[in-house]
């Protein structure tokens, strides 16, 4: 039997959301205290509140027809409203397009890694760092020993909880990707200490004081984060470690399994899923078997495999990878990614058109890529269905049509299972 | 002293030279990481990122005089990625459009393919585009060499998807063609020193020329082939790797005056036995992806234990890798020590 079958869900291929979807306009700037509302962006509110349902969108408008005059920065109290419907919004998005497990596609959070270690003590951001093309990240360094200081994401559970209908996955960024995305001062700094010489070597001394950070970060900051979220009544945690396997070699490994072991063991009562993208599939299928507590790997394929339709092993290399995983002996569930998120400018194949810098996959095509995994893997109940990773480099539009794209394409691949 | 000194500069009335300069893409300012960040949303226009960018490479080569920098570079703040301008410009290499990790760093690059031989065209865009940046010529009397970065024949060989070529071996020589062409035109455009980046030879992670013996044997063939009597000074650095192993065959490269050792992956221990002979040290203890700014002091005792170790012909002093990793601010502060730090190192040295 599968880890996967703890879930109370029943249905064939789930549908799940992965990450964070982008903030809308009227979002980014109700907040701002330097931006002004447009009428783009009132436009913008006004056309997804009415094709979303979204309950109340029209208190959401006239507040942004205000502000939009206005040249005072908004209140505390009027920010927190243009974030909780921005949160409504993305709910009623998933809840639309017939998601069935949902969260707030992260509108509550600054970003995945800046909003968690913002409010862990022991971090200091310290600036922006290129990712690639135009985009960046703000990275930190860890000054002092990391400790849990307030609740980080329950407000956010807890709202998201009494708005949702379907069932909640919580996103909680893993230990290994805070460590990989910061600056390990304090500890280097400890771990250099202890060594005067001029022959320093640096390499050992620095995977020590890693090893030191992440067992601190998970025993002080994030376990007692995870028992909060539990005790409050969350059933299904995401762990988000998008950096595994960026160092791939046994040592670092090893290291991600420790960590992430610490981190979930002897919670009752709670599923644990492990979301990894772009990532060396065959290196983390190897260590996929030494994770005790996660029920389900859910992980980028669209963006490797092609965009023809068919269900044999040469239209469809991308979802090969399983392979690997099922060759080592792994027998929780996966979270299949079956839509493409970045920029696209090749030529698609025929199970997919091409919009703009999007490559919008057909439902056909979505069909395609959850039968040959099913094909691969056998047993139905082990496959959820999501996009690669967060949505939030696409606009609205393009999002709400490569879910509902998913959702057709898996009742595609539901009937033909049937 | 005199047994610091390699056999070119082995003579009591010569100084020992030490110089200074940066590995390749330098982090872009806070100014430039938001103005870039609204062009990309469609907030700001390509003129006020042109400026932005250039203010910014103006105040990055400010810092680096007034740091007293010996090679001088611009920051190639404008490369999306250490591969594009060669993507964008190199026949026979198409764009790619997926993301690919760039080695085991947070940061990414464009994959491209090779769809048919490689070559560089006479007027290419990379060369226009380094016109354009001539607009930053240096006016210091010639006291400062001008410098570039670029990845070298086996690392663009080893990270471009080949659908073309029957074995990297040959794809290897042809990029060291398009180089030694490209050397040619940078010389003519007025730079004086270039820093061939060869992170795939040492990478720690995957193939890299430390497995592959053949593919080590390709590399130094084409490297000798093409850039025995280069038209400017031409630096070798190894990073994100041990290059222990493969070191001596580095230094017996012809043409080159200097190898870059990443000494945050590679312990002067495991090296203390080569001996540089002719060749310089380009000496990468400055760790590139770490925020923890080291102080000119122990930047010094580290550059004078691996010349005293080493015994090179002489001593570059520089960041382990690009900068890029490092948010700007502390990025600056690390071209501040290195500057501090080489005056240190040159006084003791002579």
């Amino acid at each position: 039997m599968s880890k996967q079958a703890k879930t109370p869900m029943t249905v064939i291929f789930p549908l799940q959301e992965i990450g964070s979807i982008a903030k809308p306009g009227w979002r980014v700037k109700g907040v701002s205290n330097d931006s002004r509302i447009s009428e783009k962006d009132i436009e913008e509110a006004e056309f997804w509140g009415k094709k979303l349902k979204v309950p109340d969108y029209q208190k959401l408008v006239s507040f942004l027809k205000e502000r939009s005059k206005s040249t005072t920065p908004p209140s505390q109290q009027e920010k927190e409203m243009i974030r909780d419907f921005s949160v409504v919004y993305v709910l009623s998005m998933f809840e639309k397009v017939g998601l069935d497990r949902v969260y707030s596609g992260e509108q509550w959070r600054v970003e995945m890694y800046e909003h968690l270690v913002r409010n862990i003590q022991g971090f200091k951001l310290l600036g922006s760092v290129h990712s690639f093309d135009f985009k960046y990240f703000t990275k930190g360094a860890i000054i002092s020993p990391p400790a849990f200081e307030h609740p980080i994401h329950l407000e956010e559970f807890e709202f998201v909880k009494s708005h949702a209908r379907d069932e909640i996955k919580i996103p909680l960024t893993g230990p290994y990707t805070v460590v990989d995305w910061s600056f390990n001062e304090f500890y280097e700094t400890k771990a250099r200490e202890k060594k005067s010489s001029k022959r320093i070597d640096l390499r050992k001394t620095y995977f020590e004081a890693r090893r030191n950070f992440i067992l601190d970060l998970v025993k002080s900051a994030l376990r007692p984060e995870i028992e909060l979220l539990i005790k409050n009544g969350a059933k299904w945690i995401q762990i988000d470690e998008p950096a595994i396997t960026t160092r791939p070699d046994d040592e670092e490994m090893e290291l991600f399994v420790d960590a992430i072991n610490a981190l979930t063991a002897g919670f009752n009562g709670c599923t644990f899923s492990l979301h990894n993208c772009y990532s060396d599939y065959k290196l983390l299928a190897k260590y996929s078997v030494a994770l005790k507590d996660i029920s389900q790997l859910a992980l980028e394929f669209a963006n490797r495999d092609s965009t023809n339709l068919g269900v044999d092993k040469k239209t469809r290399p991308g979802y090969l990878d399983l392979k690997y995983f099922e060759k080592e002996g792994y027998e929780g569930g996966f979270g299949l990614g079956v839509t493409h998120v970045h920029d696209y400018s090749g030529s698609p194949g025929n199970g997919a058109t091409v919009d703009g810098r999007n490559v919008i996959e057909s439902p056909k095509l979505v069909r395609d890529r959850i039968l040959f995994a099913q094909k691969l893997l056998g047993d139905p109940s082990r496959i959820s269905v999501n996009p690669d990773c967060g949505l939030r480099t696409r606009n609205w539009e393009i999002a709400f049509k490569k879910l509902e794209v998913m959702k057709e394409g898996t009742e595609l691949a539901r009937k033909k299972i049937a | 002293m005199l047994t610091f000194f390699g056999k070119k500069t082995c003579n009591l009335f010569m100084t020992y030279n030490v110089e200074t300069t940066l590995t390749g893409i330098h982090p872009r300012s806070e100014d430039t990481v938001r103005v870039s960040r609204d062009y990309d949303r469609g907030r700001a226009t390509r003129e006020s990122l042109d400026q932005t960018f250039e203010e910014d490479a103006k105040n990055l080569v400010k810092l680096q005089m007034e740091s007293r920098f010996d090679r001088i570079s611009d920051g190639q703040l404008l490369w999306q990625d250490f591969l594009r301008p060669f993507s964008e410009c190199l026949s026979g290499l198409k764009s790619g459009a997926d993301l690919s990790r760039w080695f085991d760093t947070n940061s990414f690059f464009r994959k491209p393919s090779v769809v048919k031989k490689v070559k560089l065209p006479e007027a290419s865009d990379f060369i226009k585009n380094y016109e354009e940046m001539a607009a930053l010529s240096l006016a210091d009397g010639g006291k400062t060499k001008r410098k570039i970065s670029i990845p070298g024949p086996y690392t663009l060989a080893s990270l471009v998807d080949d659908r073309k070529y029957e074995s990297k071996q040959d794809l290897v020589e042809d990029f060291a063609k398009v180089l030694k062409k490209l050397l040619k035109a940078l010389r003519e455009l007025g730079f004086q020193s270039v820093q061939i980046n060869e992170p795939s030879l040492v990478f720690r992670y995957g193939v890299s020329a430390l497995t592959n013996k053949k593919e080590l044997k390709a590399f130094i063939s084409a490297f000798n082939d093409n850039f025995k009597s280069p038209p400017l000074e031409i630096s070798l650095h190894t990073y994100f790797g041990d290059c222990s192993q493969i070191l001596d065959r580095l230094i017996d490269l012809e043409g080159v005056s200097e190898i870059g050792v990443d000494f945050t992956q590679t312990s002067l221990d495991s090296i203390e036995k080569v001996r540089f002979g002719d060749k310089g040290l380009a000496c990468g203890c400055i760790d590139g992806r770490n925020s923890l700014v080291e102080s000119p002091d122990w930047i010094a005792d580290y550059c004078q234990e691996a010349v005293r170790t080493l015994k090179p012909a002489g001593l570059v002093i520089l960041p382990s890798s690009e900068l890029k990793y490092l948010p700007r601010n502390v990025a600056d502060e690390k071209i501040r020590s290195i500057g501090k730090a080489s005056e240190i190192v040159r006084k003791r040295l002579n």
